[in-house]
């Protein structure tokens, strides 16, 4: 597995957050709810398989849910690598 | 010319429970027995709910189906349970709706709760009471989140408080597992699912709205409840604190693929009213169903009866073998199987003419009734976009070929199903469909086969066919851009033809894990062609009325991918070998009081009371 | 000027309105026509309209009449079924067949708000005509009826009704004749009328049978000459094969409004249903389709005065592709309203009426089938002759009418005119600005001899730059593609033995038809500077849903017609005019 840092990470949910709601990635801020961006709740189920794919790290589908913000996201996900 | 089967010595029979059912529930064209068509009619008519029938069906035992087997119940095979929900909904919609609905207020609890919580249920429904699930609002539908019935919490106990509408059961039903907002932000974690007990509520805290009227299944008690700050105990929620969202989705997944028997279930009758009469009826000189275009429409209805009924077969095994894809094939059937079973009624109508309406007859209540099965548990719309939602699990599947041996114990009926895992369920299919990713492999294989017995061969090409469209599909997805909600046309339209790639890829699988048993035979199937009293039925030896010659050399797939492709957009040409043997199948089926399958069931239509 | 009928029959919404959806929908319910309904019909003269204007009544062009009488088809199909349109399937049959006493008793009839029947039905041979049982017998100056019909609309409570029975053994196409019978000269004792067939479909509609046991009636009953009942009810058929989906078109329209109003105003997913791409890709698709219809039956409507030599394949395509887009239409519209259109009751209750109701339309005695086999056996000539060398349509088949109705022309003066019936004033005398010729019956036959004047148009006609040329030219090709599979159709597979892909031919040449009626009526539209009809959007999205019907599958709507779609709907739902191809004002 290539090393995450927590950058590029970010980065990457943010750019592809921005692509799922058709908006600028400088619109996306991490801190923020996703459903506010329109990121409908059965359609944030799919960020899971994404992540898996990128990072190589089995995430559950509800990530979005338990973790409604990117920066949550990129927590959770460092977590499971056991990194930070 | 048979070979030895191999597998157990009993290999289990998905459909005995259905057929032991149906010579219960007795002839339903005889109006003196208690479920019979036409006192279906008539209740319908009244708009009154087939109490006695239901109760019929408990005495028997079905409710006992809804409640898993470590609980006491008989649930131990989806396959079983499609087929005896099919065998109640061929007679009447009203009642497998009505009846059936305590399956889907229970299964949240088999999908989240505790054991403590499945056993008291279980208790519940297998003293027969019935139990409903209260998801939807009046102004919000199918968009869940938006539920404004809250329940908030004080010490040891929930509130409840608003209103839920257009429920099945919402006034009949004592127990009511119902969605209510717990966090007033709402959000996909902001909402519990909490088991509602009438009975042990206080007076006036909930309210039954008036039964509204429909235009199919008139009988049954579609209506609503109004709660007024009704008390439950804490233990009344199911699953962990804000999961109702969640265990509703799990649990969709189990009820959209039961709605399969629905769909079978109307399509079966419809089929049976259309083809008897365009077998009677002699219109320019000739038996209807003898004009070439009359019978297109019969054999198209029953070859899309045939698909829906693979179908349904492969995916109720799938909720055993691999719960981890059902969060899309059940959305993928739940779309595609009521759809094309209306289309299928709407075909055979326009053959009826102006007797499709006539209201003594049984063929307007079936197209009214069919249609509400598009419409709850998801509605069309509803279930393309789960299948939108997963469309780069999907791709990201179908790029790791698997060999089609993985699917031999899903789809081998000789193979007993292994118990349900409920763990096992997902949100998301991370793997896709296996049975699209190992449709290469499977085409492959039936090409080699088609070497030796050229009578495959159109099969073969068919499943090649479908391969390469299934190919290119999920390139085309590939390169749609992700949807966030709210898709548009061109998303909505590649999930229906994925679903119709997934239905024939199920097709191609049931019949290369099953062939080389069908040339022997099926049980339930009499090898004499004899009665239940031991009389010989004209017309009724094997090779006329069993299932048998359907799938000599792949007939019945052959009959089902050239619909499907067909509506892919594929040029397919008629293939008179394979109508032969549909129309063989048919006519034989029909003469002989059997259910249109692929399986041997014999009905109960001429047993008398 | 007479009150048209949008404003007698008010607002539908209004609950006090007497014949308001509301009343509709309880009518239903029991069964029954609106009787308020009826009345407002028979006292604004509704008959008046299946009235030639030579004999007092107001009927000058059929695409008039559709125009006229839409209204009563916006808001229940059932009475416009139930009252008005069975009456003039019977009436044509005098007009075109009955002499001149006849039809001067039917126009009177009529005129007086009567109703009339048309009793060609025996269950037991559905569309074929040909084995129709029900016998007429010659004794001397009287014929005797012995048989039965059966799902009869009106038959029991009409004044007269148009019979179709066999005057002979042989079997073929001379062995049948139509009469014209009055109800109440029959003897009692040798007559019944049977016990009504209630439908799930226009519930209100009273189908009934009649079965006659040596029933004596007067010779001169006969309409038309003996033998010729075949020749004359496929005449018929023509003139009400052209006008029913130009009628039902109006519920439709009903019932994209209700879909329309419901989508703006119900919140889902935080936004209305109206900002779901589905949703208004269905809305859009709905409008196109209905546009096409309006448009095939249009020209159908107006091919029975200028082209009616070719009616009987205009006709018969409009009535069959008519009744399926429309029901497609409605059966997408129903998927938005999702479990609303299953509810009986509240604000979309109409709805499911239309959509129970409408599939009737495709029914009766020129049901589906019929229509198709009308066609099938004429393509091989077009092939040869009218797709060889296309000739062009008559520019007055797209002249109109959209627009308000403008007064109908003062009748010749053939026939004495009756003194204006108070309840069917006749409106000034005006030219018809469309300068449609009269309809005249004997010029429509059963066969054009491979004559067709308008799917030529889609070899022939110059699209200009703005206008959607690539689908014209595929649409050209697939007339081409036609032309080819129709030559070779064996002739035994030309008539009820038809196999599927012969039938296909048929809903391929109907197709084509509608294309060609949408890009004349573009053509026309932009020559006239209409600002909706000249506009290419509306055509683009309409050939594409046809060619997505021609290829098997549905098409996408090309880029950008549906928002346009979709504004259009919600300005003329803000302008309160109709969404069919006249914008005329309505009160829905």
């Amino acid at each position: 597995m290539p090393s995450i840092t927590r950058t590029a990470l970010t980065d990457w949910l943010v750019e592809r957050v921005a692509y799922y709601v058709e908006r600028d990635p400088a619109e996306i801020d991490p801190t923020r709810q996703l459903t506010i961006y329109g990121m409908d709740s059965v359609y944030t189920l799919g960020l899971a398989g994404d992540i898996e794919e990128e990072f190589g790290v089995p995430v559950d589908p509800t990530v979005a849910w338990d973790n409604p913000t990117i920066e949550a996201i990129a927590d959770y996900v460092l977590g499971a690598t056991g990194r930070d | 010319m048979s070979t030895a089967a191999a597998g157990p010595a009993t290999p289990p029979d998905a459909l005995g429970p259905a057929r032991e059912l149906e010579r219960r529930l007795g002839d339903p064209e005889d109006p003196t027995v208690e479920f019979s068509f036409a006192r279906s009619r008539s209740l319908d008519e009244r708009e009154e709910f087939p109490e006695a029938i239901c109760a019929g069906l408990t005495a028997w035992g079905l409710h006992r189906y809804f409640v898993p087997p470590e609980y006491g119940g008989a649930l131990r095979s989806y396959e079983e349970l499609l087929h005896l929900v099919r065998l109640v909904a061929r007679r009447d919609l009203t009642v497998a709706i009505g009846y059936g609905k305590t399956f889907l207020g229970a299964v949240s609890a088999w999908v989240a709760g505790t054991p403590e919580q499945c056993a008291d249920l279980a208790e519940r429904v297998l003293a027969g009471t019935p139990v409903a699930w209260a998801l939807t609002e009046r102004d919000h539908g199918s968009d869940l989140l938006a539920g404004e019935v809250v329940a908030t919490r004080a010490e040891e106990s929930f509130r409840l408080t608003g209103e839920k509408w257009l429920i099945n059961n919402a006034t009949r039903g004592r127990l009511l597992t119902v969605l209510a907002r717990t966090d007033p932000a709402g959000g996909a974690r902001g909402f519990d699912l909490l088991l509602v007990d009438k009975e042990r509520l206080g007076p006036d805290a909930l309210r039954c709205l008036p039964k509204v009227r429909t235009l199919g299944i008139r009988g049954a008690d579609i209506s609503g409840v109004a709660f007024a700050g009704a008390v439950l105990p804490a233990a009344a929620r199911l699953g962990p604190p804000g999961s109702g969202l969640e265990t509703v989705l799990r649990g969709l997944q189990l009820t959209r693929t039961m709605c399969a028997a629905l769909s079978l279930g109307a399509g079966e009758h419809a089929l049976r009213i259309a083809s008897a009469w365009a077998g009677a009826r002699r219109l320019y000189g000739r038996v209807l169903a003898d004009l070439p275009a009359a019978r297109r429409v019969l054999l198209d209805a029953y070859a899309d009866q045939l698909a829906a009924e693979a179908t349904a077969v492969v995916a109720a095994r799938m909720i055993h073998w691999l719960p981890g894809e059902l969060s899309v094939a059940s959305a993928a059937v739940k779309y595609l199987l009521p759809v094309r079973t209306e289309a299928s009624i709407a075909a055979l109508g326009r053959l009826l003419g102006a007797r499709s309406i006539f209201a003594d007859g049984d063929f307007q209540k079936v197209g009214r009734d069919a249609r509400i099965v598009s419409l709850f548990d998801g509605s069309t719309v509803v279930n393309l976009h789960a299948v939108v939602s997963q469309f780069p699990n999907l791709v990201r599947g179908y790029r790791r070929p698997r060999p089609w041996s993985r699917l031999r114990p899903v789809a081998d009926l000789r193979r007993a199903v292994p118990p349900f895992d409920r763990e096992r369920l997902a949100l998301a299919a991370r793997d896709g469909l296996t049975v699209l990713a190992a449709l290469p492999d499977a085409a492959r294989v039936l090409a080699e086969l088609a070497l030796a017995r050229p009578g495959l061969t159109t099969a073969a090409e068919l499943a090649g066919a479908l391969a390469r469209h299934t190919d290119r599909l999920h390139a085309t997805i590939a390169r749609l851009r992700p949807a966030r909600g709210g898709a548009p046309g061109t998303h909505l339209a590649a999930a229906q033809d994925l679903a119709r790639c997934y239905a024939g890829a199920a097709a191609v699988t049931l019949w290369l894990a099953n062939h080389d048993r069908a040339d022997q035979e099926w049980p339930g199937h009499d090898r004499a062609g004899h009665d239940r009293a031991g009389q010989e039925r004209p017309g009724h030896d094997r090779a006329e009325c069993g299932s048998a010659a359907l799938w000599t050399d792949g007939r019945w797939l052959a009959a089902v991918l050239g619909r499907l492709l067909g509506e892919l957009g594929e040029p397919v040409r008629p293939r008179p070998e394979v109508d032969e043997a549909l129309w063989a199948g048919l006519t034989g089926q029909a003469a002989s009081r059997r259910l249109f399958s692929l399986f041997e069931c014999e009905l109960a239509e001429g047993m008398g009371p | 000027m007479t009150v048209e009928l949008e404003a007698v029959l008010g607002d539908p919404r209004d609950g006090a309105n007497p014949v308001g959806a509301a009343r509709i929908l309880r009518a239903d319910e029991r069964g029954e026509l609106l009787a308020a309904g009826e009345e407002a019909l028979a006292s604004w003269g509704l008959n008046a309209e299946f009235v030639p204007a030579r004999l007092g009544g107001r009927l000058v062009a059929a695409d008039r009449l559709v125009r006229a009488v839409r209204p009563v088809f916006r808001r229940d199909l059932s009475l416009g079924l139930g009252y008005g349109v069975t009456s003039l399937m019977a009436a044509v049959n005098v007009w075109s067949a009955g002499t001149p006493a006849q039809r001067r008793r039917v126009a009177d009839l009529l005129l007086r708000g009567e109703r009339l029947a048309v009793a060609y039905h025996e269950p037991e041979h559905g569309n074929d005509l040909a084995r129709n049982e029900f016998a007429a017998r010659v004794d001397g100056d009287l014929l005797r009826l012995a048989g039965s019909k059966r799902v009869v609309n009106n038959i029991a409570r009409c004044a007269a009704f148009v019979l179709f029975a066999r005057t002979a053994d042989s079997a073929g196409p001379r062995a049948h004749s139509l009469l014209l019978v009055e109800r109440d000269r029959l003897d009692p004792a040798r007559v019944a009328f049977l016990p009504r067939t209630r439908t799930s479909g226009v519930r209100g509609v009273r189908l009934g049978g009649v079965r006659a046991a040596d029933l004596p009636v007067p010779a001169t009953a006969l309409l038309g000459a003996p033998g010729r009942g075949m020749e004359n009810a496929l005449r018929s058929f023509q003139v009400t094969r052209a006008v029913l989906p130009g009628l039902a078109v109006g519920a439709v329209d009903t019932a994209l409004r209700t879909v329309l109003r419901f989508a703006m105003s119900r919140r889902l997913y935080g936004g209305t249903v109206l900002d779901l791409p589905h949703a208004r890709e269905t809305l859009a698709g709905a409008l196109a389709d209905l546009l096409a219809v309006d448009a095939l039956a249009t020209a159908a409507c107006r091919g029975l005065h200028l082209l009616p030599e070719q009616s009987s394949l205009h006709s018969a395509a409009a009535k069959y592709l008519g009744a399926r887009l429309l029901t497609g239409a409605m059966e997408e519209l129903a998927v938005v309203l999702g479990a609303r259109y299953y509810l009986r009751e509240g604000e979309h209750a109409l709805f499911g009426k239309h959509l129970r109701d409408l599939p009737v339309v495709g029914l009766g005695h020129a049901g589906e089938t019929a229509c198709l086999l009308a066609i099938i056996p004429q393509l091989p000539a077009l092939a040869r002759r009218a797709w060889r060398t296309p000739a062009a349509p008559p520019p007055a088949l797209f002249a109109g009418p959209p627009g308000p109705l403008a007064a109908p022309a003062a009748p010749p003066p053939e026939l004495p005119t009756p003194p204006p019936d108070p309840a069917a004033p006749l409106v000034a005398p005006d030219a018809d600005p469309a300068g449609l010729p009269e309809l005249d019956f004997a010029r429509l036959t059963l066969a054009s001899a491979g004559r067709d004047d308008l799917t030529g148009l889609l070899l022939t006609a110059t699209v200009p730059e703005d206008g959607p040329r690539h689908l014209v030219a595929s649409l050209a090709d697939s007339l081409r593609a036609l032309a080819r599979d129709a030559a070779t159709t064996p002739p035994a597979r030309r008539g009820p033995l038809a196999d599927p892909e012969t039938m296909r031919l048929a809903e391929r040449y109907a197709l084509l038809l509608a294309a060609a009626a949408a890009v004349g009526t573009w053509l026309a539209g932009r020559e006239r500077g209409d600002p909706f009809l000249g506009e290419p959007r509306w055509l683009a999205a309409t050939l594409a849903r046809l060619y997505g019907h021609l290829a098997g599958r549905p098409a996408p709507l090309p880029a950008g017609t549906a928002d346009w779609l979709v504004r259009t709907l919600l300005d003329r739902e803000r302008d309160g005019l109709s969404f069919d191809l006249s914008a005329t004002p309505v009160r829905t």
